[in-house]
């Protein structure tokens, strides 16, 4: 596929206007916020650690694997397994079929499953780089986060762009580093970013599914 | 003048593996610093693994193997591993764990103390027969309270993952180097000295969770956690060192019955 149009693609699919279901989504960070562990002087570093060696990565590197051929069944199985709590599962799961859904009615076919690995079906045509395609994700990730955090800390909206576009060189280097990473030698060092996805689950009153 | 670097020290190895069913033991064979001690126990069957090298640093190599063909067992360890300054590159460690149909196994080693400067890999596979159940704990301590150590360099890997009918169904790949530590890094582990996972895989085990998470014991509100669903329930804690023991040792008691008698010192 042409260049242009693959990126056309990609802009499609990766949109916060692209029906997932991402609005509701916080990544545990409305758990997080409410213990007091980030607010708005330190998001960008919480943000920051979470794509570097948390969800970010997960999902880029299980994305990237399945770009470069491998098993989606099987990779499905892995995010399963990695997905520290039925909170974090539903948040990929549910917004991977709600991603299926539209991508079937924009004519794409593509079976459910979790976002990296529905995605990176969907992707297999467009002829991109896996690191290419790894950094759009990881950045829609980003903006998820950000979007929930303007809402929850809250935060002015110029200074969550102000914090994706300096997020950039990470979103990049973490892209990069998925694409060279075989699924069987991801690690994870974000342990109270998963403590606090599992604690959302009972937080009482939210305004977040996760 | 330039110096060398010295060679390698003489290093560690060792090896235990216990196998045991439903009328007791099946086999035992020990080899080098690894061995397994199995006490007469009134209830559960229980296998006691130890390191007698005194504990890890570059090079050695260490496994203990587990596997309950039939029936309730516990597997644990004597002591806290340590893991001390390793310059010359990790320490490697393999735990194989192996459940057989409708066995219950616990794999409850007391915790890893992780010295400044410590590089420790370790494997923990667990493979889950149908109808098996596993309640499987690790327990991380970053440096030693009592003598306010901080770890500032750090090289640590330790992947847990346990399996059913070749399919992983729970997998933490825990990475951990130094320059993570921080205080200030509130998503990884915000500064904590210790940070735990209990993890019970059974069908129906997700039942469990309400009932543990009622239960929280003595440790900060973001420093405690269970989740469940889909035969797992997962606990994790993170926080001082001697709450985030006590805290495992109660869930893993709620969870799985009374624990291995070396359980039952005192919180070090």
């Amino acid at each position: 596929m042409a260049k242009a149009e693959a990126l056309l693609s990609l802009q499609q699919w990766l949109s916060p206007a692209f029906p997932t279901g991402a609005f509701a989504h916080s990544h545990g960070l409305e758990a997080a916020h409410a213990a007091g562990e980030v607010g708005r002087e330190d998001i960008g570093r919480w943000l920051s650690d979470v794509i570097a060696h948390g969800a970010g990565r997960q999902d880029a590197t299980i994305l990237a694997a399945v770009l470069g051929g491998r098993d989606p069944g099987e990779m499905t199985a892995l995010a399963a397994a990695l997905a520290g709590s039925e909170g974090r599962w539903r948040e990929t799961a549910g917004q991977g079929a709600a991603m299926a859904a539209a991508l079937r009615a924009a004519g794409t076919a593509v079976p459910d499953g979790p976002v990296p690995v529905v995605l990176g079906l969907a992707a297999r045509p467009l002829g991109l780089p896996p690191a290419t395609v790894a950094a759009s994700q990881v950045q829609a990730f980003a903006s998820m986060v950000l979007s929930a955090a303007q809402r929850l800390l809250p935060l002015p909206q110029t200074e969550a762009q102000a914090h994706l576009a300096a997020l950039r060189p990470l979103v990049l280097r973490t892209a990069e580093a998925a694409a060279a990473t075989p699924p069987e030698a991801l690690t994870t060092a974000a342990f109270a970013g998963e403590v606090a996805a599992m604690r959302h689950e009972t937080l009482q009153p939210r305004m977040f599914r996760t | 003048m330039e110096m060398r670097p010295l060679a390698p020290l003489q290093r560690a190895r060792g090896e235990a593996a216990v196998v045991l069913g439903a009328g007791g033991v099946i086999g035992l064979r020990q080899s080098g610093c690894g061995k397994a001690i199995l006490p007469r126990t009134h209830g559960a069957a229980e296998a006691v693994f130890l390191n007698t090298s005194g504990g890890l640093t570059s090079g050695d190599r260490l496994r203990y193997a587990l596997d309950l063909r039939a029936g309730r067992a516990a597997g644990t360890t004597q002591a806290a591993e340590r893991a001390y300054a390793a310059p010359h590159g990790p320490a490697e460690v393999r735990v194989d764990l192996v459940a057989g149909p409708g066995a219950a196994l616990r794999w409850l080693p007391q915790e890893t103390i992780l010295y400044d400067r410590a590089a420790l890999h370790r494997s923990t596979v667990a493979e889950l027969a149908p109808g098996a159940s596993l309640l499987l704990l690790e327990m991380l301590v970053l440096g030693r309270e009592a003598m306010g150590e901080s770890v500032r360099a750090l090289d640590l890997l330790d992947r847990r993952e346990v399996r059913r009918a070749g399919r992983p169904v729970l997998l933490e790949p825990l990475r951990l180097t130094g320059d993570l530590l921080d205080r200030r890094a509130s998503a990884l582990t915000g500064g904590c000295r210790a940070l735990a996972t209990l993890a019970f895989v059974a069908p129906g085990a997700e039942d469990a969770a309400e009932g543990l998470r009622a239960h929280v014991p003595g440790l900060a509100v973001s420093g405690w956690a269970v989740a469940g669903g889909d035969g797992r329930c997962v606990a994790r804690a993170l926080g001082p060192a001697a709450e985030v023991r006590r805290a495992m040792a109660q869930a893993a008691e709620r969870l799985g019955g009374p624990l291995p008698l070396v359980w039952q010192r005192e919180a070090g």
